[in-house]
């Protein structure tokens, strides 16, 4: 059975790893139920996104997903962050810390979960100006008729 | 797309980054959210957020294999399909249908942050 549910696992923490999902949240679950430390799941659950990351890049830059001008900036400032973080971590109180952080993604999740569709009327990406001049165009062509 | 600025970018990074590195992670449910709020497409959001947490996680594994947890032979047995899933999800996110992904994503947050709460 085991030999079934690690292959399982693996495929589907990667998937979710690379879609941007977070693959961490199944293979946490599946690295607690085989009883592994803590400590060392988040160890595993660091090292598996690594090449399971590096595939999803390369198959998304392909894709025209990926925006070049930012990642360079994002990738450094998120390095230095996670510097900070790891020293962090050793000096603040854990369990409020998480506390927060559940709070404030189960948040942002609802807010995911319920957005409104985006449709051309409230697409931020459009700006004004190009929602005056389509306005203006359909006018004109419907007092034409 | 809205084009994001440099600045916004890298705080967007800075803040997963932190949360990477205090928890081993959860960089991911910060960067995409605050992508999205900038203007970016949600597909883009998460491939770009991918990418930095690539870049986030690989600082964080040399912290944790430093401090003497590393469980490479697990991660050896779980790579083959790992890696067989990466492709397959990263060929499903180029066809995703933006307001799904968002509702998926929620969907994924509410159930981490539950977790968080009471696991």
């Amino acid at each position: 059975m085991n030999g079934l549910v690690a292959p399982a696992v693996g495929f589907l923490a990667g998937m979710c790893a690379a879609m941007g999902l977070g693959g961490g949240f199944v293979l946490m679950i599946y690295l607690a139920w085989t009883g592994m430390p803590p400590a060392d799941a988040k160890a595993a659950n660091l090292l598996f996104f690594i090449p399971a990351a590096l595939v999803s890049m390369l198959i998304n830059h392909r894709s025209g997903l990926t925006d070049r001008h930012i990642i360079p900036y994002a990738a450094a400032a998120g390095s230095v962050g996670a510097v900070i973080g790891l020293l962090l971590s050793d000096m603040l109180d854990a369990q409020l810390l998480k506390t927060v952080f559940a709070a404030i993604i189960t948040a942002v999740g609802f807010r995911e979960l319920f957005h409104r569709k985006t449709t051309a009327k409230n697409d931020p990406s459009v700006s004004q100006k190009t929602k005056n001049a389509r306005r203006r165009r359909t006018t004109v062509s419907m007092q034409t008729k | 797309m809205k084009n994001i600025s440099k600045t916004y970018a890298a705080a967007a990074g800075l803040a997963g980054g932190i949360l990477n590195g205090i928890f081993g992670a959860g960089g991911g449910s910060v960067t995409v959210p605050l992508l999205e709020l900038g203007g970016s497409d949600a597909r883009t959001s998460h491939a770009v957020s991918v990418a930095i947490i690539f870049f986030v996680s690989t600082v964080t594994a040399f912290g944790c294999i430093f401090t003497g947890h590393a469980p490479f032979e697990t991660v050896k047995t779980l790579l083959p399909s790992g890696l067989a899933g990466a492709a397959a999800g990263a060929l499903i996110l180029r066809r995703t249908d933006n307001d799904i992904l968002r509702r998926i994503f929620g969907a994924v947050l509410i159930y981490s942050g539950g977790r968080m709460f009471f696991g």
